[in-house]
């Protein structure tokens, strides 16, 4: 295997992952690599998607790579976001080249490491909204609570928190949401610091495409490396009184 | 007085009294110290106190012991009885002189800021203006023996600085990253703490009253091992442990996760502040960690979070923890912040009992609780029990 591509776009791969692993297992194939990952608590899942055209040079075989995340976080602080990177797998290795810099560190062993379950979710409400409203909604809220409250109806898209005495809301009418489809209001609460990471990691994604159900996870779809891949972003809900 | 505002406020005079009564009549049953004449010579353990009434003109001085000096770091405190911590830190005279922290015009500065300095015991000569005898209790620093107002202070030896504290403060780097770079150098947070307070470190030297020096100097140290801490992989089982030391018992739960931090407290019936009531208080913090003061915990949040903290960089694995900290009538007298730190440091060193479930550990500690009201207070439990996971919807 070996490929090439903007640090920029690897630097927004990796910081999505960790923020769920510290680990992850790449698959490459001939159309392109893809890697999902589940944190330790089994609550969030992400799946990120990167056919061969989102590289500037990729040639690979079906191979699946054990990757220390943190070390390439370390490697890619070497190199300026405008950097071209390029890796290439030899035997146990992986071997980064930026620029005249060329930085090998160990695979990890992938055979310990299985490839996490999606499950498969029939969310019946949908909204496309601006990354921007939704980062401000989850900022928001984080001030306030550990958990914040997403609501779909027919005519808007509801954000809000409630803490011991603090309330705060993103209310997002019909009008200014690029797309909403919703026969039956439907809500669910999560928890916040999943989402505040999330969003602190997203990079290229300027539409967050949402789907959920009542008391039920949440999928996240979004852009990543300027547009030439996607990821898609589950996270289990909490559910309110009991 | 209404308790539940006591155990919060915990001296800090919300009711608007001009004195605790619970302190004022916690003080009186200390043992009272008269001097050997109107100067004294002694050694300081190396320790300063630096008041916060009137703050930014507050009373500040270094403590100087007649006596053969009985403690460097408050560390060495645990594990003994009240009565010993009392009498060991009873010989400690507190001078205190009115200053403006942030002049250092006042020849008292001067020598509080050389002892501070010091790693050993440093010897000193007072001359004594006023004598007011008593003792003090702080709910952060540990009790001290009467307080003079000294006419004049001599530092008869020099101090012992460590070229590595020397060059930090010659930097002149910003407190929070010259407390961070000698607390992971090895150094001890009471020997930080006293540079803190006596204006030694930062950018705009001032001194810091000695309870706020405190929480800033385990609030910094914490925070640089948490920033360690969340990149490590999470525990893979539920610990528990339990210690008790002067009427505070803590169980402490560490449940598998990213970091989540959480202090509650039980003061129960009979304990300093309570009156006849129990009354239970918290504290929380998400992964994220905290943007504004532990109000209701106060100090104690900060020194038990060094603690597990510590206690995390050291196994180098991340966890959700709950402390739940009991206070019993055996506690009637306010001894410090050091209690705290150093019971769950001691916590901390002990073979956990461990479980595959927080639902297992809280039944099996609630044999040993006086009080289980706080489990359905806690905000971390909450969220475990009703966190769903992914694989429910397979």
């Amino acid at each position: 295997m070996r490929a090439k591509m903007d640090v920029k776009d690897l630097k927004e791969i990796v910081n999505l992952l960790l923020t769920l692993v510290t680990e992850a297992k790449f698959e490459f194939n001939q159309d392109g690599m893809g890697v999902k990952a589940v944190d330790p608590a089994h609550v969030a899942m992400i799946v990120l998607d990167l056919p061969k055209d989102g590289f500037i040079e990729y040639e690979a075989e079906d191979e699946e790579i054990g990757i220390d995340l943190d070390k390439v976080k370390d490697i890619l602080k070497l190199a300026s976001s405008r950097d071209v990177i390029e890796f290439t797998k030899e035997g146990s290795k992986l071997t980064f080249l930026i620029g005249n810099l060329t930085r090998s560190m160990p695979l990890i062993d992938t055979s310990a490491m299985s490839i996490p379950r999606v499950p498969n979710l029939a969310l019946p409400a949908k909204v496309v909204v601006p990354v921007s409203d939704f980062t401000n909604g989850i900022k928001a809220a984080e001030s306030i609570s550990d958990n914040v409250t997403l609501k779909i109806t027919p005519t808007e898209f509801e954000m809000y928190t409630e803490g011991d005495e603090d309330v705060a809301r993103v209310c997002l009418p019909k009008d200014m949401i690029n797309e909403i489809s919703c026969d039956e209001p439907v809500k669910s609460m999560y928890p916040v610091d999943y989402l505040v990471k999330l969003v602190k990691a997203m990079d290229s994604a300027e539409y967050l495409t949402i789907y959920m159900g009542t008391d039920y996870p949440i999928k996240i779809e979004f852009d990543i490396a300027g547009g030439k891949g996607k990821a898609t972003y589950l996270l289990a809900p909490r559910i309110e009184g009991e | 007085m209404n308790p539940t505002v006591c155990v919060r406020c915990k001296g800090r005079l919300w009711c608007g009294l001009n004195k605790c009564p619970i302190i004022e009549t916690a003080r009186n049953t200390l043992p009272k110290l008269s001097l050997s004449g109107d100067s004294i010579f002694g050694a300081s353990p190396p320790s300063v106190f630096v008041g916060k009434k009137g703050y930014p003109y507050v009373y500040a001085g270094p403590l100087i012991s007649e006596e053969k000096v009985p403690f460097i770091s408050t560390s060495e405190l645990f594990g003994m009885s009240l009565n010993d911590v009392l009498s060991s830190t009873a010989t400690l005279i507190r001078t205190a002189k009115k200053v403006n922290v942030r002049k250092f015009n006042e020849k008292i500065i001067e020598a509080s800021q050389e002892i501070a300095m010091s790693e050993r015991s440093v010897d000193t000569e007072i001359w004594v203006e006023k004598y007011y005898g008593g003792a003090t209790v702080d709910e952060f620093f540990h009790p001290t023996g009467p307080r003079i107002q000294p006419q004049k202070i001599v530092v008869a030896e020099n101090p012992v600085i460590p070229n590595k504290v020397d060059s930090v403060i010659e930097e002149k780097l910003k407190a929070e990253i010259a407390i961070r770079e000698l607390y992971f150098y090895g150094y001890d947070v009471d020997y930080l703490q006293r540079l803190m307070a006596a204006g030694v470190m930062g950018k705009s030297r001032r001194m810091v009253p000695t309870r706020w020096s405190i929480t800033a100097v385990d609030d910094i140290a914490s925070r640089a091992l948490l920033k360690k801490v969340k990149q490590y992989d999470t525990i893979d089982a539920v610990e528990y442990r339990y210690a008790a030391y002067m009427g505070n018992e803590f169980h402490i739960f560490l449940i598998p996760g990213s970091w989540e931090y959480e202090m509650l407290e039980s003061w129960m019936k009979g304990s300093i502040y309570s009156g006849g009531w129990s009354v239970g208080v918290g504290d929380y913090e998400p992964y994220s960690g905290r943007k504004n003061y532990a109000d209701n915990v106060t100090g104690a949040y900060y020194s038990a979070r060094l603690g597990v903290a510590e206690y995390l960089a050291k196994i180098r694995r991340q966890a959700k923890i709950i402390v739940y900290r009991e206070i019993t009538s055996d506690y009637k007298l306010p001894l410090g912040v050091w209690v705290i730190r150093e019971t769950v440091r001691y916590a901390m060193r002990l073979k956990p009992v461990k479980f595959s479930s927080i639902e297992e550990a809280l039944n099996a500690a609630k044999t040993k609780m006086h009080n289980a009201e706080w489990i359905s207070k806690s905000r971390i439990l909450y969220n475990l029990h009703h966190q769903r996971k992914l694989e429910d919807y397979f």
